[in-house]
């Protein structure tokens, strides 16, 4: 029987495997930076079925916001990316074929005789136990500010002086004079 | 109600916790204030924001020797940062740097054509604070935030001279190798927390004591490769050899008033934490690293000198000198006893006051095109300008390690402690290898009082104007040192040269001179009367490696 979730992974395998090829196979390299955005949007919904939400916005902000947007600025930087075929096939590719069928078969392995692996004993359990505490961001919320443990506050509002180094250099290095 | 089972969750540090951090406090203070008071100050004349910095300076160093004074030390933040007595000596040696900096500033700014002047200044004292912060983490998040915002400026301050590309070519060079390195600690203490569950050095330190280390624990695999990233990561920052290839090019090529200034402040920062973790945290896993620093002591001992005895440009052999003085630095951390940590700060301390008078030495005889610093140019100073002169001599002679000045002091206690700790072909090797070090030392002060220039140099009066155009230190230029450069804009300003003696260059800004008598009389102090700082030393290493 086919539950909600299930449904969901099988669309999100799909869309990922899809992207991921097409990311690889498309002629024009724009159309493999915004492939590649959808598939980080995808992989974000990886880790949202995982019960990992925090992981999966910063997967969205990060790789489908940020990356994407250094990718697609480098390719428009650095060649002319609206010729036909930018992205031209690489004479290599039966060896990059070898190495990801080889990466896939070690990945495969590792994850079906891992002791953490879905079929073993303890994972359920750590699945239902890891959504019964509210979910990774409120652990991360509490963790932030816990007065009872050790809490992260200060690093936290240290890295906002860390930003602040970065803008003021970003200034420094762009202001045309 | 949704809020009534988060309202717990809400935490407030007290007082304590603000008064251990109040130097770095004050520091932040002083850096927004600088940024602040950059938007009122009028272009091209911005020298009186370093000394709104130095009045910070100062104030934070009024504020950490109460804190030791004090003598109440602890944690703060639930375990982020403690003020103990290894974090406030550090905070002490750093002040000095980045006070030294600072006064160096002002004349070398105007003279290099600054455009941004008040960020400059900004960046310098928030990169302290990013030492500081360093230097004073009881946690790996602070360790690593504070690294973070110390690089993150130099990175700027680096390329920071829009008009000279190798400024900007050092910035660069910086940066991503810098980041790498940065990503190598973090994947270490990634790993180090995937193995023992803790961030806080207190949490490994009792993980590693209580559990039994072996490969096949489980957790072992993790550690080791947890100490090998974070062994490169820090030995990447400490600049120690084979992590040494970007230091020559980004010291020479960035502002030497910042030169000065993190070949000091990051060695203490990065020694400091490097201490934490292998001296502190993860001490019972000593038989692990150990063996692997003692080869990088080795190396950098041996390669730094022999490297720097080759050049020929003052302030190449400085930065080559600054990795030699990282492998003396790094004997102390591989002997791992109380009395050589000791070694280790006093080493810092006297590195300070030496190193820093030698690079602003250099930064008074520079040029404005980034020229003037080979041994050719020091030659016959002795005549020229005998203050300098006499103040270049003395650091040399310091860094040299002879007695009855710093240098000797720190070698000292150094290779003492490694004698006493079962490492004496540590101390043996380093020996033998300052007896290099002695050579290109003397070199200088050999040039300076005892040579003539060659060909009375033609120089420019036209050199404040003529265009900069110099050779991208490429790969080679790592190998040949300055040699290659040596030959600026003649070309151009030749139709209107006339002889101009070099003394008569630039003179030399009433605050670098401040600065350099600061160095000197330190240099001197620490060497002839260091009981009172071999104290403070020793307080330090008790509270850390027991």
């Amino acid at each position: 029987m086919l539950d909600l979730p299930t449904v969901a992974f099988y669309i999100i395998a799909i869309l990922l495997v899809g992207t991921a090829l097409a990311v690889v196979l498309s002629r024009n390299i724009v159309h493999a930076a915004l492939f590649l955005a959808v598939f980080f949007g995808a992989a974000a919904g990886v880790y949202v079925l995982l019960n990992a939400e925090f992981i999966a916005i910063v997967q969205v902000l990060i790789y489908a916001g940020a990356v994407t947007i250094l990718v697609l600025f480098a390719i428009m930087l650095t060649q002319n990316a609206m010729s036909r075929n930018a992205n031209p096939f690489a004479g290599q590719w039966w060896l990059a074929a070898i190495i990801c069928a080889a990466l896939a078969i070690g990945i495969i392995y590792a994850v079906g005789s891992s002791k953490m692996a879905l079929l073993s004993a303890n994972a359920s359990a750590n699945m239902t136990t890891a959504g019964a505490a509210g979910g990774s961001i409120v652990r991360l919320g509490q963790l932030l500010y816990s007065p009872f443990d050790y809490s992260y506050v200060l690093p936290f509002e240290i890295a906002s002086i860390v930003l602040l180094v970065a803008i003021v250099g970003a200034i420094v290095i762009g202001r045309e004079d | 109600m949704i809020f009534a089972d988060i309202s717990p969750f809400t935490y407030t540090p007290g007082a304590t916790d603000w008064l251990r951090i109040l130097p770095e406090l004050i520091l932040l203070g002083t850096g927004l204030l600088t940024l602040m008071a950059d938007l009122v100050a009028a272009p091209g004349r911005k020298g009186w924001l370093a000394l709104v910095g130095l009045a910070g300076v100062i104030g934070a160093l009024v504020a950490t020797v109460m804190l030791w004074a004090g003598g109440t030390y602890g944690d703060a933040f639930y375990g982020m940062v403690n003020d103990d007595r290894v974090a406030l000596f550090a905070s002490v040696v750093i002040l000095f740097a980045v006070g030294v900096g600072l006064l160096f500033s002002p004349g070398y700014v105007e003279r290099q054509g600054i455009v941004h002047a008040g960020e400059y200044y900004t960046l310098m004292i928030l990169a302290a604070l990013g030492m500081m912060l360093m230097s004073s983490a009881s946690n790996l998040m602070m360790l690593f935030v504070g690294l973070e915002i110390l690089s993150l400026a130099l990175y700027i301050l680096s390329a920071i001279v829009t008009t000279r590309r190798r400024s900007q070519e050092a910035g660069m060079k910086y940066f991503i190798l810098s980041s790498f390195a940065s990503a190598f600690l973090l994947y270490g203490m990634a790993l180090t927390y995937g193995a023992t569950g803790k961030t806080s050095l207190a949490g490994i330190r009792a993980f590693v004591t209580t559990h039994a280390f072996t490969m096949g624990s489980g957790f072992g695999p993790l550690l080791v490769v947890a100490l090998g990233l974070m062994a490169v990561g820090f030995c990447f920052k400490v600049s120690a050899i084979p992590f040494q290839a970007w230091t020559p090019d980004v010291y020479v090529g960035a502002p030497t008033s910042v030169t000065a200034f993190m070949s000091v402040g990051t060695k203490v920062a990065a020694f400091v934490g490097l201490a934490r973790v292998f001296l502190f945290a993860l001490s019972p896993l000593r038989p692990t690293w150990e063996p692997v620093l003692w080869v990088v002591a080795v190396l950098t001992m041996i390669g730094g000198n022999l490297l720097a005895a080759t050049q020929r440009d003052v302030k190449r052999m400085l930065a080559y000198s600054s990795v030699a003085n990282a492998g003396y630095m790094m004997v102390a951390v591989a002997t791992h006893t109380q009395a050589s940590f000791q070694g280790l700060l006093i080493y810092l301390a006297t590195y300070a006051a030496m190193n820093l008078g030698a690079f602003g030495v250099v930064l008074a005889l520079e040029r404005r095109d980034g020229q003037g610093t080979t041994l050719d140019d020091f030659a016959g100073l002795g005549r020229r300008n005998p203050a300098l002169a006499a103040l270049m001599a003395l650091f040399m002679f310091a860094l040299a390690g002879t007695p009855a000045t710093a240098g000797f002091i720190g070698k000292w206690y150094v290779f003492y402690a490694a004698m006493r700790g079962a490492h004496v072909e540590l101390a043996i090797i380093g020996l033998l290898a300052s007896l290099v070090g002695v050579y290109y030392y003397l070199r200088v002060v050999w040039a300076i009082y005892f040579t003539e220039p060659a060909t009375a140099p033609l120089l420019v009066t036209a050199d404040e104007s003529a265009p900069v155009h110099e050779p991208i230190a490429s790969a080679s230029a790592t190998a040949t040192g300055g040699v290659a450069l040596a030959e600026p804009a003649t070309a151009t300003g030749i139709a209107m040269a006339t002889r101009v003696l070099p003394a008569e260059r630039a003179p030399v800004h009433l605050a670098t001179w401040l600065g350099l008598a600061l160095a000197g009389v330190l240099t001197l102090v620490l060497g002839i009367v260091p009981m009172l700082m071999v104290d403070w030393a020793l307080a330090a290493a008790q509270t850390l490696v027991k």
